[in-house]
């Protein structure tokens, strides 16, 4: 139905979209994940030329939308488009402001018009507010009015930025309630959302953006529970990093020590845990892994905290041969690894090309 | 002299401030007198008299009242003028020396013949007595007789020679005023109508500024003025003067002392009997005699039609402007910006003036067209950047919506973008409606004769201040409250919490 190649995008010298490709099939939930500023909702809107592409093709039906003889207008009528802010006309009563396109637009009779826009208001549970002006609703009335606004257009396809970010808390379910039925009659959706549970339940597809292109993509069960790259795993598991390289065998101690300590008190580890991964790090690094470097050093060290378990994650990669410090040529009595063992809940290790990956759980 | 000197010297020299009075040219060196502004008056008072401070004005009533109340020691006014106010003024006395002697002409274009023409025309009533009787008739004291003879159709006249437009001075009683249902009135004005009979030609009577006089015949608006106009050198370089057709002479009017004027009744004064009776006086004098309301209310339509016309047009280029300006294309937004700085820059009289004399200098237009035309532009002006800051205003996100759901930009402005940029702008706009309204009192300097220019006129003859004054800022008020009225019935129109909450065009179900 729709296909995306090569899409990108540039405001001014920095490139929000790089290289986006896509398709998108009749019937499709697609949740856009993500970090903020990935370009998640530029990709959106450029997808209705709301914003203009750089380069690349958006192909509808067979159409390239950006091809200046295109009508957008008459292919942007089959595209909704739900924002974030709600966006309703304030001058124009809810029922007028559902009205509006189809009377103007679908050139359906004004009668034909109301009777649509209260079927559709029932349905987002609003007819009693057909008489409102936006102002006199709350956000979450707000917003499903302006699904409604949408759907009166019978688009084939509805796109939906962040429907829920600028909610109250309390008001997000019904929103979600409103898509999640959308979602079960078959409707076409791409939705920019970071309501992780219900692009879990409700998309059919997952696309993870990270720094304007697709970073990994797959259904939900897939980046939610088997996320097959790293930065997914992070989001997904909402874990934060700290990165340090060390690449000489006097590197300096101090300032590793103190950004571990920085790191630690931000993420509001106490101040027992912050020493614990110094000592660990202290261990494997100078007694353990450094003597075995050859010229230059190549060690990185990476601490990352999951919020939602609180656990503490240490991964450190290294050059050389397979070498695991805490299983090979371990010496009986090895002090240090007999703290290291002592402190962590689980451990990996894994080496290839030349590459070793060693993953503690602290 | 002993006893207290000091406070009998205090005494003296303080009465001589207040009361000592002037009954010589010598009299009056170092004070403060006052002229009609573009008259050539302080001229000939700096020949004769040192040091004065002189003060331009441009009503005649002004003047008296500037010389009653003491803020001018003495009005200079041509002799048959300066006769009539004492007449009607006791308080008022003529100096019995005059500034000087001078004649007064008749102006026209450099090198148009109608000068010569008209100078053989005066030299012949000059002898058969038209002259005389002319000036018995203006000079004397009997109103009845003051009007203009109609001398169409006598002596086989049919005006085939062409059209002489005639501008005069309004405020110069007896030479030169407005009368009865704005009829030009005056010897001056008796005058050019005979002359324009003795050529077979039709007149076209302009009352105007004095002021504007010689730049109107510069630029072509009119082809011969009058109005006590005195034959000076100075004039002579820019327009050609006919024949002297009366030697009057420039006076001086001073305020007689107390003990004088206590003696002489003016007609004024005796009614200050009672308050009422004296408003129902002022009431009288300022709207009743000669249908004088006729001319505020033929004042009050030339307001009305200038201000709305200009408004509307103004609105119109306003809303051009305001696209011009937030357009993207350089070629578009800077000249508009300029417009709208160059615009509010200057003040809308200066405006008008270079809009009458210089760009439509030679073109036979209408004054009020001028008007309209200046006063739109101004208006258009401040207009463009109130609609610039209520469309801005906007939120953006509306028009986005707008245009995802499949408007074009045309659509998305005037269905969302306009009606709400309308409530915006509307309460300001109403604003400057009203001061523009207030604005178009300053259309006189371009001899169009509107609301104020009227009460000039009137309080030219009355030589009354305070009633007619304050009669012309209640019709203006009244004017004003009217207008915003109407436009806040459109007000409600646009703001939609104020509407009745059905949809158009729809059986409620």
């Amino acid at each position: 139905m729709i296909s995306v190649k090569h899409l990108s995008k540039d405001f001014g010298a920095s490139a929000v979209l790089k290289d986006i490709n896509v398709e998108i099939k009749k019937g499709e939930v697609i949740s856009i994940i993500g970090p903020s500023g990935t370009g998640k909702s530029t990709f959106l809107r450029c997808l209705n030329l709301l914003e203009n592409p750089t380069g690349g093709e958006i192909i509808i039906d067979g159409l390239n939308l950006l091809d200046k003889k295109t009508n957008v207008f008459r292919l942007r009528q089959k595209m909704g488009m739900v924002f974030q802010s709600f966006n309703l006309f304030s001058h124009l009563m809810v029922i007028e402001n559902i009205m509006l396109g189809p009377v103007d637009l679908l050139k359906m009779s004004r009668q034909e018009a109301f009777d649509e826009a209260m079927k559709l208001l029932t349905m987002v549970g609003l007819a009693e507010k057909a008489y409102a002006y936006p102002d006199e609703l709350s956000g979450g009335q707000k917003q499903r009015v302006a699904i409604a606004r949408t759907l009166a257009m019978r688009p084939e396809i509805v796109l939906f930025d962040e429907p829920t970010s600028a909610l109250d808390p309390t008001m997000v379910s019904e929103v979600l309630a409103v898509v999640r039925k959308l979602a079960e009659e078959g409707m076409t959706m791409m939705i920019v959302t970071h309501e992780m549970k219900f692009a879990r339940d409700v998309s059919t597809r997952v696309l993870f953006m990270e720094e304007g292109v697709i970073y990994e993509e797959g259904p939900p069960q897939q980046i939610f529970e088997r996320p097959q790259r790293d930065k997914t795993r992070a989001f997904i598991h909402k874990i934060k990093t700290f990165v340090f390289e060390i690449r000489s065998k006097a590197f300096d101690i101090y300032s590793l020590n103190a950004g571990i300590e920085g790191f630690g008190r931000k993420q509001m580890l106490s101040q027992k845990q912050i020493y614990n991964i110094e000592l660990v790090v202290e261990e494997l690094v100078i007694n353990k892994l450094l003597e075995r470097q050859g010229s230059p050093v190549d060690i990185t060290l990476s601490v990352g905290y999951v919020e939602e378990s609180g656990g503490i994650e240490l991964t450190l990669t290294y050059a050389g041969p397979a070498y695991n410090p805490l299983e090979d040529d371990v010496e009986e009595g090895d002090l240090s690894v007999l703290i290291v063992k002592k402190m962590m809940k689980a451990c990996t290790c894994v080496s290839e090309a030349g590459k070793n990956k060693l993953r503690l759980t602290l | 002299m002993p006893g207290k000197p000091d406070r009998a010297q205090a005494d003296v020299s303080l009465s001589s401030i207040k009361e000592v009075p002037i009954t010589c040219l010598a009299d009056l060196k170092g004070k403060k007198i006052a002229s009609l502004t573009g008259t050539s008056f302080d001229v000939s008072i700096n020949r004769v008299i040192p040091g004065v401070t002189h003060m331009y004005f441009n009503d005649s009533s002004a003047m008296v009242q500037a010389v009653l109340a003491g803020k001018v020691s003495a009005w200079a006014a041509d002799a048959p003028v300066a006769r009539l106010v004492a007449a009607q003024f006791p308080e008022l006395s003529i100096l019995p020396e005059l500034i000087c002697v001078d004649h007064y002409g008749l102006a026209v274009r450099k090198g148009h013949p109608l000068g010569r023409q008209a100078s053989e025309v005066i030299g012949r009533f000059k002898k058969d007595g038209t002259m005389k009787a002319m000036e018995d008739k203006w000079f004397g004291a009997d109103p009845a007789v003051k009007v203009i003879p109609d001398l169409s159709g006598k002596d086989g006249f049919d005006g085939r020679a062409g059209v002489i437009r005639f501008g005069h001075d309004t405020v110069t009683e007896p030479m030169s005023y407005v009368g009865d249902k704005g009829a030009s009135l005056g010897l001056d004005v008796e005058l050019a109508v005979r002359i324009a009979h003795a050529l077979n030609m039709k007149i076209e009577r302009v009352p105007m500024n004095f002021g504007g006089l010689i730049a109107a015949l510069q630029s072509d608006k009119v082809d011969m003025v009058a109005g006590c106009m005195t034959i000076t050198e100075e004039r002579k370089k820019s327009v050609d003067f006919t024949v002297s057709y009366h030697s009057g002479g420039q006076a001086l009017l001073v305020k007689k002392a107390r003990a004088e004027a206590a003696g002489a009744r003016n007609p004024a004064v005796a009614e200050k009997i009672t308050g009422v009776s004296q408003l129902a006086a002022s009431f009288r004098r300022t709207f009743v005699t000669e249908d004088r309301y006729k001319l505020v209310w033929q004042g009050i339509q030339v307001t009305l039609l200038i201000s709305v016309l200009s408004a509307v047009f103004g609105t119109l280029l306003g809303f051009g402007v305001c696209l011009m300006r937030r357009a993207k294309s350089a070629w578009l937004y800077i000249p508009a910006k300029v417009f709208i700085r160059a615009i509010q820059g200057t003040p809308i009289v200066v405006l008008l003036m270079i809009l009458y004399y210089v760009i439509f200098g030679g073109v036979d237009i209408d004054a009020v067209l001028v008007a309209i035309i200046g006063f739109s532009i101004n208006f258009a002006a401040y207009v463009s950047e109130m609609m610039r800051t209520g469309i801005d205003a906007v939120d953006k996100g509306q028009h986005e919506a707008a245009v995802a759901l499949g408007f074009n930009r045309v659509e998305v402005f005037a269905k969302i973008t306009f009606p709400q940029a309308a409530r915006h702008v509307l309460p300001v706009f109403k604003g400057e409606f009203i001061s523009m309204l207030k604005a178009t009192s300053i259309v006189g300097y371009i001899a169009i004769q509107d609301l104020t220019k009227m009460s000039d006129i009137i309080r030219s003859r009355t030589y009354e201040a305070f009633f007619p004054l304050i009669a012309t800022a209640l019709i203006y008020f009244a004017i004003a409250y009217a207008m915003m009225f109407l436009l806040s019935l459109v007000e409600v129109k646009v703001d939609p919490k104020r509407r009745a909450r059905v949809v158009k065009g729809v059986a409620r179900s």
